[in-house]
């Protein structure tokens, strides 16, 4: 169980971005969820799952309850324009879910587009980039909208910018993505990722972690690390007597008969 | 905010984990305490607590795997 077990609220919860496996469906999203015990579940507009698009997909209410079936919760749905805001609200909506507003030109865009969300009767939620001054933070604070914040762990050291933020934006803070967790976690040593789950921890943050890659290099890590790409191994299993023949004149080496 | 402390340790690279467990212990108030969350049954972190903060730690496994261990980590009230 992914923590399918646990209340929807009152505790921090770590999940997965689909971009980390932008390829999968919703089923392997949530298989993978359930194997590295993640119980949350952030989709991605335009990836492979299969929940939202323009003329076929699952939708939000069935992608909600396949997810809880699982034991996992589909906490966002994130958008990068204006397109995918339009596209994600009907399905957010259904799920229950918000739509995270990230993306385009500037901040203010992105609350304007947050609004043009919650004119959809969806949730919207405004995305934070990485350090976030405190005038971005001021921007997003005085509205009426929540905040995300993507800290990305790979640009720096994040403790400062986690005590600033969280210290400015209180409960209004309910989704953090951190680029480079997963399997990029043991290179971020000294990026102040323990600092930061620790202010979370002792701030009684209750909202969700969701682990992305940092970039598209380390693919083939995530493979592995989300289970969906075995090594090799010694191929025994299934093994072709065929395909490898000694029958012929075997050569000597050195040409000597 | 909530009442439940969650540290999930789960993020954190592997030489950082116990330094910012034992950091938020050192920051609790006698009888507050926060739930640690991990991959594996924390053991050796068991018996450093022993062995660095003998009698002042509570321990209460509230899941043992096979995927996710949650250990409620408390300090203990002073007397």
């Amino acid at each position: 169980m992914a923590g399918g077990d646990l209340p929807e609220g009152g505790r921090m919860k770590l999940g997965l971005s689909s971009a980390a496996a932008p390829d999968a469906g919703l089923d392997e999203l949530l298989a993978i969820c359930a194997r590295r015990g993640l119980a949350v579940l952030d989709l991605r507009v335009g990836d492979a799952h299969g929940v939202e698009g323009p003329m076929y997909g699952l939708g939000g209410a069935a992608a909600a309850e396949r997810a809880r079936a699982a034991g996992v919760r589909v906490s966002a749905f994130r958008s990068s324009g204006e397109g995918q805001d339009l596209r994600a609200a009907p399905v957010a909506a259904a799920a229950g879910a918000p739509v995270l507003v990230g993306g385009g030109p500037s901040l203010t865009a992105r609350v304007r587009r947050g609004h043009t969300v919650t004119a959809r009767d969806a949730r919207a939620v405004v995305v934070l980039d990485g350090e976030a001054s405190t005038v971005d933070l001021e921007l997003v604070l005085a509205t009426d909208l929540e905040l995300a914040w993507d800290v990305d762990v790979a640009a720096g050291s994040v403790g400062g910018a986690a005590e600033r933020i969280l210290g400015a934006a209180g409960g209004r803070l309910r989704h953090i993505r951190i680029l480079g967790g997963g399997p990029e976690a043991a290179m971020q040593e000294g990026h102040g990722v323990g600092e930061l789950m620790s202010r979370l921890a002792l701030a009684g943050y209750d909202g969700t972690v969701i682990l992305a890659p940092s970039s598209s290099r380390y693919r083939v890590a995530w493979q592995h690390w989300l289970g969906r790409r075995g090594g090799w191994g010694c191929g025994s299993k299934s093994a072709d007597p065929s395909l490898v023949s000694l029958e012929g004149p075997l050569l000597g080496v050195g040409g000597g008969a | 905010m909530s009442t439940e402390r969650i540290l999930d340790v789960r993020v954190i690279p592997p030489r950082e984990k116990h330094p910012a467990i034992f950091q938020t212990f050192g920051a609790l108030a006698a009888g507050e305490s926060f739930v640690l969350v991990n991959d594996h049954d924390p053991k050796p972190l068991r018996y450093q607590f022993d062995y660095e903060h003998t009698g002042q730690f509570g321990w209460e496994y509230l899941e043992e795997g096979p995927t996710v261990w949650r250990v409620e980590i408390s300090r203990k009230g002073a007397g």
